[in-house]
């Protein structure tokens, strides 16, 4: 804690009253340039490699010069790992706070009794207990032990208002090891902390469970289009329709669930390790000198523990994002409480940190994800052309967002940058698998589809619109991402991002790229004209000549003589 | 009145003013509900009185001057203070006040040495001048940071290149100010101590590179 007592005061003034001294002195001359001494140089470059400054004892031993092999342990330092860290988190921009990682299904809260909490989750509660009639419809459980009949079935009571109406059923609790604390038991609604693999899909009837009807109508609906009629089939209690289906639970150790509690951090661990995911691949790269493009191209990501978990046990849960095969993913086999990380091969889709869950998480339209990587990667901007024209003109009329007038500036690149994610969800991360996401509608959206969570998929990745006299009826049953594409640009959309970057690393757009961000990062300016012209392309020429190390271009950068000026 | 004094006046009037009105405060505890008193603050002079002429076609090609970003502050303080790696650790909220993005509001880290920025490295100075001095008390006086030194001037100049890397004739005209600190601060070793030390750690020097 930050504390400075009354006697202080008046030091901190004296100390105060310093700090103008040196500037003012400097005023004379603050356009000229002199070299720094080498101590201050060596400041320079620590903070600059290392995150900080030097000890006294470096500054001293640098005096005389800084040697090559100071440089290279800067470079080699983890100091370093946190400088390009800092740096490409600028252009990634990690944070989930705005994403629903966890649906809110499958949140635990404690309810609190004299007894000590007992767990519960309240939007389960409204699916499964309520009847529509109370005035509270997030209805916990009974602070006793749950009972069950003879055939193992939970045995419900009903809860009545002062009118005797019955407004909710409930059970009691039983005692569960959790998942992210194997050596304790928590108390759990019975309900909430089945285990089943499986459960049946709205079984009714309606009134008793009112809050799940409106869904289980809505899924009835599509019963011609799937394999067997939705009410009373059998769902998957790990999947996205689980909350229609009263005997799922948060399964085995209440694996499908997360507990929401300040001093337990499931959700932390979770969200943190999506992030760090992306970090790592930057990390990887830099320290094992690999060459700068793996990190928009490597097929490699890390795994550790809760990141596993949630990929195995919950994020399939969700019926807003689609988490994909588990087996594209190659996933370890990590326990939650397994905190290292292990690299595994995802896909041939992959490409580094551009298709990492995070990443498509945060970015969640493949607009978004083309165009961060565009700005971030490619150094280039969207610029409008100028303003919109009026709506009434035939060309604002044009679906076709790269043919209609006042859009078509920007999107005439983006919409092709974006289809290279096309065959990544949106909303998701879930890879949209060729042989089950054929280009035109068929694959596991053949007529029957298996499941209303397929059918689910299918209307979200196929465009259905027929609609005679629309542009978009000419593109109908393709994969969205295929929808005003020429048939020459489907192989952007099948081979993923990584085309991108192989096409931009030939190119030298993203080499040249790196060259101005790594010169503005360490210079603390942009490139003049003359130094784009001239330094920038010297800079890539040795970029390219040690193998695109990254460390090789930004060694280039301190050592030229003018970084070591001042002004 | 020199331009130095007058430069002097403006600066010890400005954190003089947020001293008093915060300078009991932790970053964490309630203001202080006095108000503070009214002070004369000298009317800010023209920046750009006396400054050479710029050519439009002069182009700087030397580094720009930057602010130690959040990161480099807290692993910064650490070297400095003799303390291990990562003790120092800024809370999120008050590192996204310092310029450490969200990237969800914010999206670049922020370098530029705002009156902020500055108010509450006053109030980490003397947070970590005050760690400093306290370490001092179990090393060996060889080791010590913030005395030990044999003389004022020889302590200025050992703390002031811990800080700035500036030694010799380059470090003269600071190391000057910084003794003047201390002189002001009185004969009490350890508030003398403090002000140098919270001198150095507020100065351009040490917060721009």
């Amino acid at each position: 804690m930050m504390r400075m007592g009354e006697d202080m005061k008046s030091v901190w003034l004296m100390a105060t009253l310093f700090v103008a001294g040196p500037a003012l002195a400097q005023e004379e001359q603050c356009v000229e340039e002199e070299r720094l001494e080498n101590a201050r140089l060596l400041r320079r470059m620590s903070l600059d490699l290392r995150n900080r400054v030097p000890t006294v004892e470096e500054m001293a031993a640098a005096r005389d010069g800084i040697s090559d092999e100071t440089i290279d342990a800067f470079l080699n330092s983890e100091g370093f790992l946190e400088v390009m860290r800092a740096h490409h988190q600028d252009l990634l921009w990690p944070n989930l706070d705005a994403v629903e990682v966890i649906p809110n299904t499958q949140l635990l809260v404690p309810y609190e009794t004299a007894d000590g909490p007992i767990w519960y989750a309240p939007i389960r509660a409204v699916f499964n207990r309520t009847t529509g009639n109370a005035a509270n419809i997030y209805t916990p459980c009974l602070n006793e032990p749950a009972r069950f009949d003879e055939d193992g079935r939970i045995i419900l009571q009903p809860i009545t208002d002062d009118g005797g109406n019955v407004v909710a059923y409930a059970e009691g609790w039983i005692e569960v090891t959790p998942y992210w604390d194997p050596t304790t038991t928590v108390r759990v609604c019975a309900l909430d902390a089945q285990p089943d693999a499986t459960g049946t899909a709205c079984p009714g009837p309606p009134e008793r469970y009112p809050f799940s009807e409106p869904s289980c109508r809505g899924a009835a609906a599509y019963d011609q289009f799937v394999t067997e009629p939705f009410r009373g089939s059998q769902v998957e209690c790990g999947g996205a329709l689980n909350i229609l289906a009263p005997e799922c639970g948060c399964g085995p150790n209440l694996r499908h669930c997360v507990p929401l509690r300040p001093d337990i951090d499931v959700f932390e661990r979770i969200r943190g390790a999506l992030l760090e995911q992306q970090m790592r691949v930057v990390d990887r790269v830099v320290r094992e000198g690999l060459p700068y493009e793996e990190v928009l191209a490597s097929t490699t990501l890390e795994w550790n523990g809760p990141l596993v978990h949630y990929m195995q046990w919950i994020a399939g849960t969700s019926d807003q994002l689609y988490a994909g095969e588990l087996d594209g993913w190659n996933l370890p086999d990590k326990a939650w409480s397994d905190a290292s990380w292990t690299p595994t091969e995802g896909s041939l889709r992959s490409a580094g940190v551009l298709t990492s869950p995070g990443y498509l998480l945060r970015f969640a339209a493949n607009r978004m994800r083309a165009h961060r990587y565009y700005n971030a990667f490619e150094c280039r901007s969207f610029v409008p052309n100028g303003p919109l024209p009026s709506p009434f003109e035939a060309c604002s009329q044009r679906e076709d967002l790269s043919e209609r007038c006042g859009c078509d500036s920007c999107h005439v690149t983006l919409e092709p940058l974006a289809a290279h994610w096309g065959r990544f969800m949106e909303n998701g991360f879930g890879e949209l698998r060729s042989d089950e996401f054929p280009p035109l509608f068929g694959g596991a959206c053949q007529v029957p589809i298996d499941g209303v969570d397929t059918l689910s998929l299918c209307l979200r990745a196929y465009n259905l619109n027929t609609q005679p006299g629309t542009e978009v009826a000419e593109y109908a049953n393709l994969l969205n991402a295929l929808v005003f594409r020429d048939t020459s640009e489907a192989v952007i959309v099948e081979s993923g991002p990584g085309l991108r970057v192989e096409q931009g690393v030939n190119a030298s757009i993203i080499q040249s790229c790196l060259a101005e961000r790594m010169w503005t990062e360490f210079m603390g300016r942009s490139p003049t004209a003359e130094e784009s012209l001239e330094l920038l392309p010297q800079l890539v020429q040795r970029f390219e000549g040690e193998g695109r190390s990254l460390k090789a271009m930004v060694r280039a950068i301190v050592e030229l003589p003018r970084y070591g000026d001042v002004q | 009145m020199s331009s130095l004094f007058k430069h002097s006046l403006l600066v010890g009037g400005l954190f003089g003013g947020i001293l008093t009105a915060c300078g009991e405060t932790s970053v964490e505890d309630d203001l202080d509900p006095t108000p503070p008193a009214p002070m004369n603050v000298p009317s800010q002079r023209n920046p750009f009185e006396g400054h050479p002429e710029l050519s439009p076609e002069q182009v700087i090609d030397a580094k720009g001057p930057r602010r130690l970003s959040v990161g480099q502050l807290e692993r910064s303080l650490d070297v400095i203070a003799g303390l291990p790696v990562g003790s120092i650790r800024l809370p999120a909220n008050l590192a996204l006040t310092l310029g450490r993005p969200d990237y969800q509001t914010i999206t670049q880290r922020s370098f530029e040495p705002s009156p902020l920025f500055m108010k509450f490295m006053m109030d980490l100075g003397g947070f970590v001048c005050d760690v400093i001095w306290n370490s001092d008390a179990e090393r060996p006086v060889s080791q010590r940071i913030l005395s030990g030194a044999g003389n004022d001037e020889a302590q200025a100049r050992a703390v002031w290149f811990r800080f700035t890397g500036i030694e010799g004739e380059a470090a003269d005209a600071s190391i000057q100010g910084l003794v003047e600190a201390m002189n002001r601060a009185g004969a009490q070793p350890r508030r003398r101590a403090m002000a140098m030390c919270i001198a150095a750690a507020t100065s351009s020097e040490f917060l721009l590179y």
